[in-house]
Protein backbone atom coordinates (compact mmCIF):
# COMPACT_ATOMS: atom_id res chain seq x y z
CA UNK A 1 0.00 0.00 0.00
CA UNK A 2 2.91 2.65 1.32
CA UNK A 3 3.93 1.55 -3.00
CA UNK A 4 0.77 2.13 -4.44
CA UNK A 5 0.49 5.53 -2.90
CA UNK A 6 3.67 6.89 -3.41
CA UNK A 7 3.64 5.71 -7.21
CA UNK A 8 0.16 7.49 -7.51
CA UNK A 9 1.32 10.59 -5.87
CA UNK A 10 4.07 10.44 -8.35
CA UNK A 11 2.51 9.51 -11.06
CA UNK A 12 0.04 12.50 -10.14
CA UNK A 13 1.93 15.60 -10.02
CA UNK A 14 3.74 14.70 -13.50
CA UNK A 15 0.15 14.27 -15.11
CA UNK A 16 -1.25 17.04 -13.74
CA UNK A 17 1.44 19.48 -14.71
CA UNK A 18 1.52 17.62 -18.38
CA UNK A 19 -1.87 18.19 -18.99
CA UNK A 20 -1.73 22.26 -18.66
CA UNK A 21 1.20 21.85 -20.85
CA UNK A 22 -0.73 19.74 -23.74
CA UNK A 23 -3.67 22.38 -23.21
CA UNK A 24 -0.85 24.95 -24.04
CA UNK A 25 0.11 23.12 -27.10
CA UNK A 26 -3.46 22.82 -28.78
CA UNK A 27 -4.37 26.26 -28.69
CA UNK A 28 -0.88 27.10 -30.23
CA UNK A 29 -2.14 24.71 -33.06
CA UNK A 30 -5.41 26.41 -33.07
CA UNK A 31 -3.53 29.75 -33.09
CA UNK A 32 -1.77 28.71 -36.26
CA UNK A 33 -4.75 27.58 -37.32
CA UNK A 34 -6.41 31.15 -37.22
CA UNK A 35 -3.29 32.63 -38.49
CA UNK A 36 -3.36 30.59 -41.84
CA UNK A 37 -7.22 31.79 -41.72
CA UNK A 38 -6.00 35.45 -41.56
CA UNK A 39 -8.28 35.88 -38.11
CA UNK A 40 -5.70 37.75 -36.48
CA UNK A 41 -8.24 38.99 -34.09
CA UNK A 42 -8.78 34.95 -32.89
CA UNK A 43 -5.24 34.03 -33.07
CA UNK A 44 -4.76 37.15 -30.28
CA UNK A 45 -7.34 35.67 -28.12
CA UNK A 46 -5.80 32.16 -28.09
CA UNK A 47 -2.63 33.57 -27.66
CA UNK A 48 -3.89 35.45 -24.18
CA UNK A 49 -4.90 31.91 -23.42
CA UNK A 50 -1.77 30.34 -24.00
CA UNK A 51 0.23 32.92 -21.51
CA UNK A 52 -2.54 32.16 -19.11
CA UNK A 53 -1.89 28.31 -19.60
CA UNK A 54 1.51 28.59 -19.59
CA UNK A 55 1.41 30.73 -16.41
CA UNK A 56 -1.05 27.85 -14.53
CA UNK A 57 1.91 24.94 -15.78
CA UNK A 58 4.44 27.39 -13.63
CA UNK A 59 2.23 27.09 -10.61
CA UNK A 60 1.24 23.49 -10.74
CA UNK A 61 5.58 23.08 -11.62
CA UNK A 62 6.22 25.08 -8.27
CA UNK A 63 3.92 23.28 -6.38
CA UNK A 64 4.91 20.37 -7.80
CA UNK A 65 8.88 20.49 -7.21
CA UNK A 66 7.35 21.70 -3.71
CA UNK A 67 5.82 18.36 -2.75
CA UNK A 68 8.37 16.20 -4.24
CA UNK A 69 10.85 18.05 -2.18
CA UNK A 70 9.11 17.91 0.98
CA UNK A 71 8.10 14.00 0.29
CA UNK A 72 9.43 11.73 2.28
CA UNK A 73 10.21 8.66 -0.48
CA UNK A 74 11.55 9.47 -3.03
CA UNK A 75 15.10 8.68 -2.25
CA UNK A 76 17.53 8.88 -5.25
CA UNK A 77 14.63 9.69 -7.67
CA UNK A 78 13.68 13.12 -6.33
CA UNK A 79 16.51 14.94 -8.17
CA UNK A 80 15.56 13.39 -11.72
CA UNK A 81 11.91 14.20 -11.22
CA UNK A 82 12.48 17.85 -10.52
CA UNK A 83 14.68 17.66 -13.77
CA UNK A 84 11.49 15.85 -15.44
CA UNK A 85 9.41 18.39 -14.28
CA UNK A 86 11.84 21.60 -15.57
CA UNK A 87 12.14 20.05 -19.06
CA UNK A 88 8.74 19.64 -19.04
CA UNK A 89 7.84 23.10 -17.67
CA UNK A 90 10.42 24.10 -20.75
CA UNK A 91 7.27 22.56 -23.25
CA UNK A 92 5.01 25.49 -21.99
CA UNK A 93 7.25 28.07 -21.39
CA UNK A 94 8.95 27.52 -25.61
CA UNK A 95 4.64 27.08 -27.06
CA UNK A 96 4.23 30.92 -25.09
CA UNK A 97 7.14 32.69 -26.82
CA UNK A 98 6.69 30.88 -30.24
CA UNK A 99 3.16 32.31 -30.14
CA UNK A 100 4.31 35.63 -29.46
CA UNK A 101 7.10 35.60 -31.50
CA UNK A 102 4.53 34.71 -34.48
CA UNK A 103 2.11 38.12 -32.92
CA UNK A 104 4.90 40.49 -32.06
CA UNK A 105 5.37 41.93 -35.25
CA UNK A 106 2.62 41.94 -38.52
CA UNK A 107 4.02 39.50 -40.85
CA UNK A 108 2.86 40.74 -44.51
CA UNK A 109 -0.32 38.13 -45.38
CA UNK A 110 1.39 37.23 -48.47
CA UNK A 111 4.15 35.88 -46.35
CA UNK A 112 2.14 34.41 -44.00
CA UNK A 113 0.18 31.74 -45.97
CA UNK A 114 3.11 31.23 -47.78
CA UNK A 115 5.06 29.87 -44.90
CA UNK A 116 2.24 28.61 -43.40
CA UNK A 117 2.18 25.56 -45.87
CA UNK A 118 2.11 21.97 -45.64
CA UNK A 119 5.30 21.28 -44.54
CA UNK A 120 5.36 23.84 -41.66
CA UNK A 121 1.91 22.63 -40.13
CA UNK A 122 3.72 18.79 -40.55
CA UNK A 123 6.14 20.15 -38.74
CA UNK A 124 4.37 22.09 -35.90
CA UNK A 125 1.99 19.03 -35.54
CA UNK A 126 5.33 16.82 -35.04
CA UNK A 127 6.56 18.37 -32.30
CA UNK A 128 3.46 18.55 -30.73
CA UNK A 129 3.42 14.38 -31.43
CA UNK A 130 6.54 14.26 -29.67
CA UNK A 131 4.89 15.61 -26.04
CA UNK A 132 1.85 13.40 -26.71
CA UNK A 133 4.35 10.73 -26.97
CA UNK A 134 6.18 12.28 -23.76
CA UNK A 135 2.51 11.75 -22.24
CA UNK A 136 2.14 8.43 -22.85
CA UNK A 137 5.56 7.18 -21.52
CA UNK A 138 4.36 9.07 -18.09
CA UNK A 139 1.47 7.24 -18.32
CA UNK A 140 3.55 3.92 -18.16
CA UNK A 141 6.34 5.43 -15.65
CA UNK A 142 5.28 2.77 -13.36
CA UNK A 143 5.86 -0.12 -15.74
CA UNK A 144 8.82 -2.40 -16.21
CA UNK A 145 11.96 -1.46 -18.21
CA UNK A 146 11.24 -2.59 -21.44
CA UNK A 147 8.00 -0.99 -21.87
CA UNK A 148 9.46 2.07 -20.78
CA UNK A 149 12.29 1.85 -23.00
CA UNK A 150 9.44 1.19 -26.00
CA UNK A 151 7.90 4.69 -25.06
CA UNK A 152 11.38 6.26 -24.90
CA UNK A 153 12.16 5.44 -28.40
CA UNK A 154 8.85 6.74 -29.27
CA UNK A 155 10.15 9.87 -28.37
CA UNK A 156 13.27 9.96 -29.67
CA UNK A 157 12.04 8.94 -32.96
CA UNK A 158 9.16 11.63 -33.22
CA UNK A 159 11.53 13.88 -32.24
CA UNK A 160 14.07 13.23 -35.16
CA UNK A 161 11.11 13.16 -37.79
CA UNK A 162 10.39 16.71 -36.19
CA UNK A 163 14.07 18.02 -36.80
CA UNK A 164 14.17 16.36 -40.24
CA UNK A 165 10.73 18.66 -40.82
CA UNK A 166 12.16 21.82 -39.33
CA UNK A 167 15.54 21.50 -41.76
CA UNK A 168 13.08 21.44 -45.07
CA UNK A 169 10.78 24.51 -43.22
CA UNK A 170 14.27 26.39 -42.73
CA UNK A 171 15.51 25.80 -46.49
CA UNK A 172 12.15 26.45 -47.95
CA UNK A 173 12.40 29.96 -46.25
CA UNK A 174 16.24 30.75 -46.61
CA UNK A 175 15.26 29.58 -50.54
CA UNK A 176 12.51 31.63 -51.09
CA UNK A 177 12.56 34.87 -52.28
CA UNK A 178 9.30 36.70 -51.20
CA UNK A 179 10.45 37.16 -47.57
CA UNK A 180 12.04 40.58 -46.24
CA UNK A 181 14.72 39.96 -43.76
CA UNK A 182 13.34 40.96 -40.85
CA UNK A 183 10.39 38.63 -41.46
CA UNK A 184 13.23 36.11 -41.75
CA UNK A 185 14.51 36.52 -38.74
CA UNK A 186 11.10 36.64 -37.05
CA UNK A 187 9.95 33.33 -38.65
CA UNK A 188 13.62 31.88 -37.82
CA UNK A 189 12.99 32.48 -34.37
CA UNK A 190 9.69 30.77 -34.54
CA UNK A 191 11.07 27.66 -35.95
CA UNK A 192 13.84 27.81 -33.38
CA UNK A 193 11.52 27.66 -30.79
CA UNK A 194 8.60 24.51 -32.13
CA UNK A 195 11.75 22.96 -32.22
CA UNK A 196 12.36 23.36 -28.41
CA UNK A 197 9.07 21.80 -27.82
CA UNK A 198 10.44 18.91 -29.82
CA UNK A 199 13.78 19.20 -28.04
CA UNK A 200 12.64 19.73 -24.55
CA UNK A 201 10.15 16.35 -24.84
CA UNK A 202 13.58 14.42 -25.74
CA UNK A 203 15.28 15.83 -23.07
CA UNK A 204 12.30 14.69 -20.40
CA UNK A 205 12.70 11.11 -22.30
CA UNK A 206 16.62 11.28 -21.15
CA UNK A 207 15.68 11.71 -17.72
CA UNK A 208 13.34 8.98 -17.52
CA UNK A 209 16.37 6.60 -18.65
CA UNK A 210 18.58 8.04 -16.14
CA UNK A 211 15.92 6.80 -13.67
CA UNK A 212 15.69 3.40 -15.51
CA UNK A 213 19.80 3.23 -15.40
CA UNK A 214 19.97 4.18 -11.65
CA UNK A 215 16.79 1.58 -10.73
CA UNK A 216 17.86 -1.31 -12.26
CA UNK A 217 21.94 -0.73 -11.87
CA UNK B 1 33.19 22.01 16.59
CA UNK B 2 35.63 20.02 15.52
CA UNK B 3 38.65 22.50 16.25
CA UNK B 4 37.06 22.86 20.12
CA UNK B 5 37.09 19.10 20.08
CA UNK B 6 40.65 18.81 18.97
CA UNK B 7 42.28 21.34 21.78
CA UNK B 8 40.22 19.54 24.80
CA UNK B 9 41.30 16.66 23.46
CA UNK B 10 45.01 17.67 23.70
CA UNK B 11 44.73 18.90 26.68
CA UNK B 12 43.49 15.64 28.04
CA UNK B 13 46.19 13.61 26.77
CA UNK B 14 48.49 16.28 27.97
CA UNK B 15 47.00 15.74 31.25
CA UNK B 16 47.32 11.72 30.89
CA UNK B 17 50.70 11.71 30.15
CA UNK B 18 51.70 13.97 32.82
CA UNK B 19 50.64 11.70 35.43
CA UNK B 20 53.41 9.23 35.72
CA UNK B 21 55.40 12.13 35.95
CA UNK B 22 53.95 13.65 38.43
CA UNK B 23 53.95 11.26 41.77
CA UNK B 24 54.07 13.22 44.51
CA UNK B 25 51.49 15.93 43.12
CA UNK B 26 48.95 13.16 42.98
CA UNK B 27 46.32 13.14 40.19
CA UNK B 28 44.28 16.56 40.34
CA UNK B 29 40.96 14.71 39.36
CA UNK B 30 40.67 11.35 39.33
CA UNK B 31 42.15 8.64 36.65
CA UNK B 32 38.37 7.20 36.65
CA UNK B 33 36.88 10.70 35.89
CA UNK B 34 39.72 11.46 33.55
CA UNK B 35 39.13 8.23 31.70
CA UNK B 36 35.27 8.54 31.58
CA UNK B 37 35.82 11.91 29.80
CA UNK B 38 38.45 10.15 27.36
CA UNK B 39 35.54 7.75 26.77
CA UNK B 40 33.21 10.16 26.03
CA UNK B 41 35.41 12.18 23.81
CA UNK B 42 36.83 8.53 22.06
CA UNK B 43 32.69 8.14 21.60
CA UNK B 44 32.21 11.54 20.19
CA UNK B 45 34.90 10.69 17.61
CA UNK B 46 33.31 6.88 16.85
CA UNK B 47 30.33 9.24 15.93
CA UNK B 48 31.83 11.01 13.55
CA UNK B 49 33.12 8.27 11.94
CA UNK B 50 30.37 5.93 11.83
CA UNK B 51 28.25 9.09 10.28
CA UNK B 52 30.32 8.49 7.09
CA UNK B 53 30.60 4.20 6.89
CA UNK B 54 26.10 4.04 8.14
CA UNK B 55 25.04 7.40 6.95
CA UNK B 56 27.21 8.10 3.88
CA UNK B 57 26.20 5.29 1.52
CA UNK B 58 22.37 6.13 2.34
CA UNK B 59 22.94 10.03 1.63
CA UNK B 60 24.52 8.85 -1.57
CA UNK B 61 21.17 7.62 -3.10
CA UNK B 62 19.22 10.55 -2.37
CA UNK B 63 18.38 10.53 1.18
CA UNK B 64 17.76 12.69 4.14
CA UNK B 65 20.76 13.06 6.39
CA UNK B 66 18.92 13.89 9.69
CA UNK B 67 16.62 11.47 9.08
CA UNK B 68 19.22 9.03 9.22
CA UNK B 69 20.67 10.38 12.15
CA UNK B 70 17.62 9.89 13.90
CA UNK B 71 17.30 6.28 12.22
CA UNK B 72 20.63 4.96 13.35
CA UNK B 73 20.74 6.46 16.91
CA UNK B 74 17.70 4.29 17.60
CA UNK B 75 19.65 1.21 16.57
CA UNK B 76 22.83 2.03 18.09
CA UNK B 77 21.33 2.29 21.31
CA UNK B 78 19.20 -0.92 20.83
CA UNK B 79 22.30 -2.88 19.53
CA UNK B 80 24.40 -1.85 22.37
CA UNK B 81 21.49 -2.38 25.54
CA UNK B 82 20.48 -5.92 24.31
CA UNK B 83 23.90 -7.83 22.81
CA UNK B 84 27.07 -5.14 23.54
CA UNK B 85 27.91 -7.58 26.87
CA UNK B 86 28.95 -10.20 23.65
CA UNK B 87 31.98 -8.34 22.42
CA UNK B 88 32.90 -6.94 26.01
CA UNK B 89 37.04 -7.10 26.92
CA UNK B 90 38.04 -6.19 30.36
CA UNK B 91 40.98 -5.27 32.11
CA UNK B 92 41.01 -7.13 35.57
CA UNK B 93 42.93 -6.81 38.35
CA UNK B 94 45.06 -9.63 39.27
CA UNK B 95 47.68 -10.29 42.13
CA UNK B 96 49.88 -8.46 40.08
CA UNK B 97 47.52 -5.95 38.68
CA UNK B 98 46.39 -3.31 41.07
CA UNK B 99 43.20 -1.41 40.16
CA UNK B 100 45.28 1.57 40.02
CA UNK B 101 47.31 0.02 37.52
CA UNK B 102 44.23 -0.90 35.29
CA UNK B 103 43.01 2.45 35.93
CA UNK B 104 46.28 3.69 34.04
CA UNK B 105 46.50 0.97 31.31
CA UNK B 106 43.03 2.12 30.41
CA UNK B 107 44.16 5.71 29.80
CA UNK B 108 46.68 4.80 27.87
CA UNK B 109 44.54 2.52 25.74
CA UNK B 110 41.76 5.72 25.59
CA UNK B 111 44.71 7.89 24.76
CA UNK B 112 46.17 5.80 22.01
CA UNK B 113 43.00 5.31 20.09
CA UNK B 114 41.67 9.20 20.88
CA UNK B 115 44.88 10.34 19.09
CA UNK B 116 44.56 7.89 16.21
CA UNK B 117 40.85 8.86 16.01
CA UNK B 118 41.45 12.22 16.07
CA UNK B 119 44.47 12.30 13.09
CA UNK B 120 41.97 10.05 10.78
CA UNK B 121 38.67 12.02 11.05
CA UNK B 122 40.85 15.54 11.05
CA UNK B 123 42.23 13.49 7.52
CA UNK B 124 38.71 12.89 6.48
CA UNK B 125 39.51 8.56 6.39
CA UNK B 126 37.32 5.97 8.08
CA UNK B 127 39.69 4.75 10.32
CA UNK B 128 38.06 0.88 12.13
CA UNK B 129 38.04 2.01 15.94
CA UNK B 130 37.71 -1.75 17.02
CA UNK B 131 41.05 -2.33 15.85
CA UNK B 132 42.81 0.52 17.10
CA UNK B 133 40.75 0.06 20.75
CA UNK B 134 41.34 -3.77 20.33
CA UNK B 135 45.06 -3.79 19.26
CA UNK B 136 45.86 -0.92 22.11
CA UNK B 137 43.81 -3.36 24.53
CA UNK B 138 45.83 -6.13 23.37
CA UNK B 139 49.29 -4.36 23.47
CA UNK B 140 48.29 -3.56 27.34
CA UNK B 141 47.79 -6.78 28.61
CA UNK B 142 50.88 -8.15 27.25
CA UNK B 143 52.74 -4.94 28.37
CA UNK B 144 51.69 -5.41 31.89
CA UNK B 145 50.94 -9.14 32.51
CA UNK B 146 52.39 -11.49 30.05
CA UNK B 147 51.84 -14.53 31.99
CA UNK B 148 47.96 -13.49 31.89
CA UNK B 149 47.80 -12.57 28.20
CA UNK B 150 49.07 -16.15 27.44
CA UNK B 151 46.20 -17.61 29.75
CA UNK B 152 43.28 -15.70 29.70
CA UNK B 153 43.54 -13.40 26.04
CA UNK B 154 45.56 -14.98 23.55
CA UNK B 155 43.15 -17.48 22.07
CA UNK B 156 40.84 -14.88 21.60
CA UNK B 157 43.27 -12.82 20.23
CA UNK B 158 44.47 -15.44 17.58
CA UNK B 159 40.52 -16.02 16.86
CA UNK B 160 39.88 -11.90 16.29
CA UNK B 161 42.75 -11.62 13.74
CA UNK B 162 41.94 -14.50 11.81
CA UNK B 163 38.45 -13.32 12.01
CA UNK B 164 39.62 -9.34 10.81
CA UNK B 165 41.01 -11.40 7.73
CA UNK B 166 38.50 -13.91 6.79
CA UNK B 167 34.63 -11.95 7.36
CA UNK B 168 36.15 -9.01 5.28
CA UNK B 169 36.66 -12.14 1.95
CA UNK B 170 33.59 -13.82 3.02
CA UNK B 171 31.64 -10.33 2.64
CA UNK B 172 33.43 -9.44 -0.40
CA UNK B 173 31.66 -12.62 -1.88
CA UNK B 174 28.44 -12.76 -0.30
CA UNK B 175 27.75 -9.03 -0.93
CA UNK B 176 27.90 -10.40 -4.89
CA UNK B 177 25.02 -13.06 -4.13
CA UNK B 178 22.90 -10.23 -2.32
CA UNK B 179 22.97 -7.94 -4.85
CA UNK B 180 22.11 -10.28 -7.43
CA UNK B 181 19.01 -11.08 -5.07
CA UNK B 182 18.60 -7.74 -5.04
CA UNK B 183 18.64 -6.44 -8.50
CA UNK B 184 16.67 -9.57 -9.45
CA UNK B 185 14.04 -8.40 -7.14
CA UNK B 186 13.84 -4.70 -7.97
CA UNK B 187 13.48 -5.99 -12.23
CA UNK B 188 10.51 -7.03 -11.24
CA UNK B 189 8.77 -3.65 -10.06
CA UNK B 190 8.08 -0.66 -12.04
CA UNK B 191 10.58 2.29 -11.68
CA UNK B 192 8.56 4.21 -9.32
CA UNK B 193 7.60 1.39 -6.98
CA UNK B 194 11.42 0.07 -7.43
CA UNK B 195 12.35 3.58 -5.75
CA UNK B 196 10.12 3.04 -2.92
CA UNK B 197 11.26 -0.30 -2.32
CA UNK B 198 14.74 1.11 -1.92
CA UNK B 199 13.57 3.38 0.11
CA UNK B 200 11.71 1.64 2.68
CA UNK B 201 14.23 -1.40 2.52
CA UNK B 202 17.46 1.14 2.74
CA UNK B 203 16.21 2.77 5.95
CA UNK B 204 15.55 -1.07 7.63
CA UNK B 205 18.91 -1.99 6.30
CA UNK B 206 20.26 1.28 8.22
CA UNK B 207 18.76 0.72 11.46
CA UNK B 208 20.32 -3.16 11.08
CA UNK B 209 23.71 -2.03 10.66
CA UNK B 210 23.26 0.43 13.67
CA UNK B 211 22.36 -2.07 15.54
CA UNK B 212 25.15 -4.54 14.70
CA UNK B 213 27.52 -1.47 14.93
CA UNK B 214 26.49 -0.57 18.59
CA UNK B 215 26.37 -4.18 19.67
CA UNK B 216 29.99 -4.96 18.55
CA UNK B 217 31.56 -2.08 18.52
CA UNK B 218 30.03 0.31 21.24
CA UNK B 219 29.45 -2.42 23.20
CA UNK B 220 33.62 -3.26 22.85
CA UNK B 221 34.27 0.37 23.91
CA UNK B 222 32.35 0.63 26.52
CA UNK B 223 33.79 -2.61 27.95
CA UNK B 224 37.34 -1.08 27.52
CA UNK B 225 36.62 2.20 28.75
CA UNK B 226 34.89 1.61 31.52
CA UNK B 227 33.60 -1.81 33.12
CA UNK B 228 32.92 -4.69 31.38
CA UNK B 229 30.42 -6.09 33.75
CA UNK B 230 29.43 -2.85 35.08
CA UNK B 231 25.81 -2.41 33.67
CA UNK B 232 24.57 -1.52 36.86
CA UNK B 233 22.66 2.56 37.85
CA UNK B 234 26.31 4.27 37.27
CA UNK B 235 26.90 2.18 33.87
CA UNK B 236 23.06 2.63 32.67
CA UNK B 237 24.45 6.54 33.21
CA UNK B 238 27.78 6.56 31.56
CA UNK B 239 25.95 4.67 27.97
CA UNK B 240 22.83 7.24 28.14
CA UNK B 241 26.10 9.98 27.92
CA UNK B 242 28.14 7.89 25.99
CA UNK B 243 25.51 7.57 23.37
CA UNK B 244 24.39 11.13 23.67
CA UNK B 245 27.99 11.84 22.99
CA UNK B 246 27.78 9.80 19.94
CA UNK B 247 25.03 11.36 18.80
CA UNK B 248 26.26 14.53 18.82
CA UNK B 249 29.49 13.10 16.41
CA UNK B 250 27.27 11.87 14.39
CA UNK B 251 25.62 15.09 13.29
CA UNK B 252 29.34 16.39 12.84
CA UNK B 253 30.62 13.93 10.15
CA UNK B 254 29.06 14.46 6.87
CA UNK B 255 32.97 15.62 5.66
CA UNK B 256 33.67 11.46 5.94
CA UNK B 257 29.80 10.89 4.74
CA UNK B 258 31.32 12.41 1.25
CA UNK B 259 34.34 10.56 1.15
CA UNK B 260 32.49 7.08 1.73
CA UNK B 261 29.46 8.46 -0.72
CA UNK B 262 31.37 10.02 -3.54
CA UNK B 263 34.99 9.42 -3.42
CA UNK B 264 35.93 6.13 -3.51
CA UNK B 265 33.13 4.69 -5.89
CA UNK B 266 29.85 4.84 -7.93
CA UNK B 267 26.95 3.82 -5.64
CA UNK B 268 23.48 2.60 -7.06
CA UNK B 269 20.32 1.85 -4.52
CA UNK B 270 21.05 -1.50 -5.29
CA UNK B 271 24.88 -1.25 -4.51
CA UNK B 272 24.32 0.67 -1.27
CA UNK B 273 21.22 -1.27 -0.25
CA UNK B 274 23.51 -4.48 -0.93
CA UNK B 275 26.58 -3.66 0.71
CA UNK B 276 25.08 -2.70 3.50
CA UNK B 277 23.10 -5.48 4.12
CA UNK B 278 25.94 -7.64 3.67
CA UNK B 279 28.49 -6.14 5.87
CA UNK B 280 25.47 -6.30 8.77
CA UNK B 281 24.81 -9.94 8.72
CA UNK B 282 28.68 -10.75 8.51
CA UNK B 283 29.38 -8.09 11.69
CA UNK B 284 26.12 -9.21 13.53
CA UNK B 285 27.50 -13.07 13.16
CA UNK B 286 31.20 -11.43 14.55
CA UNK B 287 29.27 -10.45 17.33
CA UNK B 288 27.16 -13.87 17.87
CA UNK B 289 31.21 -15.50 17.92
CA UNK B 290 32.51 -12.79 20.03
CA UNK B 291 34.60 -11.47 17.90
CA UNK B 292 35.16 -7.71 17.48
CA UNK B 293 35.14 -6.80 14.01
CA UNK B 294 35.09 -3.37 11.99
CA UNK B 295 31.74 -2.53 10.21
CA UNK B 296 34.12 -0.13 7.93
CA UNK B 297 36.15 -3.39 6.49
CA UNK B 298 33.19 -5.57 5.77
CA UNK B 299 31.23 -2.19 4.34
CA UNK B 300 33.95 -1.22 1.73
CA UNK B 301 34.88 -5.18 1.21
CA UNK B 302 31.12 -5.87 0.44
CA UNK B 303 31.44 -2.51 -1.67
CA UNK B 304 34.46 -3.62 -3.72
CA UNK B 305 32.46 -7.05 -4.27
CA UNK B 306 29.79 -5.41 -5.70
CA UNK B 307 30.93 -3.13 -8.10
CA UNK B 308 33.69 -5.76 -9.41
CA UNK B 309 30.69 -7.47 -10.72
CA UNK B 310 29.81 -4.74 -12.50
CA UNK B 311 31.04 -3.74 -15.77
CA UNK B 312 31.76 -0.36 -16.49
CA UNK B 313 33.26 -0.09 -12.84
CA UNK B 314 34.82 3.24 -11.71
CA UNK B 315 37.25 2.64 -8.76
CA UNK B 316 39.64 5.37 -6.87
CA UNK B 317 42.17 3.07 -6.27
CA UNK B 318 44.86 6.02 -4.57
CA UNK B 319 41.76 5.89 -1.71
CA UNK B 320 41.62 2.28 -1.60
CA UNK B 321 45.13 1.62 -1.43
CA UNK B 322 45.38 4.70 1.60
CA UNK B 323 42.71 2.80 3.21
CA UNK B 324 44.21 -0.15 3.44
CA UNK B 325 48.00 0.47 4.29
CA UNK B 326 46.46 3.03 6.89
CA UNK B 327 44.42 0.44 8.38
CA UNK B 328 47.42 -2.26 8.94
CA UNK B 329 49.84 0.69 9.88
CA UNK B 330 47.48 2.49 12.86
CA UNK B 331 46.69 -0.71 13.88
CA UNK B 332 50.03 -2.16 13.90
CA UNK B 333 51.20 1.35 15.61
CA UNK B 334 48.79 1.15 18.49
CA UNK B 335 49.64 -2.37 19.35
CA UNK B 336 52.93 -1.11 19.95
CA UNK B 337 52.95 2.00 21.14
CA UNK B 338 50.27 0.30 23.96
CA UNK B 339 52.90 -2.70 24.68
CA UNK B 340 55.56 -0.14 25.27
CA UNK B 341 53.90 2.46 27.24
CA UNK B 342 52.19 -0.18 29.46
CA UNK B 343 55.56 -1.60 29.71
CA UNK B 344 57.45 0.93 30.82
CA UNK B 345 55.07 2.28 33.54
CA UNK B 346 55.72 0.37 36.63
CA UNK B 347 53.49 -2.06 37.58
CA UNK B 348 51.97 -0.65 41.38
Amino acid sequence: MLLRKGKDEIISILKDHLNIVMATLENLSNMINSLLMLDIKKSKEYANIIDTLETNADNVHREGVIKICKGSLFGYMREDIIALMEHIDDIADSAKEASRTLLQRKIPEEMLVRFLNSNTIAYVNASIDTVKHLTRLIDVLDSKSDVILEHVRHVEQSEEYADTLKNIVIQELYSSSIYDTLTIIQLREFIQLIDRIADSAEDASDVVLIMLAKGYA
Amino acid sequence: MVTLHFILDLILILYLVSQPLLPSIGPIIPLQVINIVALLLLSFIFGINNSGVVVGPWVSSGFRYRRSIVIAMIGFALGLLFEGDKTSYNIVTTDAISSARVDIARSIILMITLVVLLVSSYIGIPISMVNILFAAYIGAIMGMNQEYYNEYISRDVLTTIIFWVVLPFIAFFLSMVVHRIVLYNARLLGLISVNRFYSIALQIALFYASYTIGSNNLGLLYSIGYDANSYDIYGIVIITILLSAFALGMVNGKRISKFIGEDMIGLTPARVLSSILTSSIMLWIATQIHVPSSFVHLLICSLLGVGITIRPSLYNRKYITLLLTSWIFLTLISFIVSLMLNHMIPVL
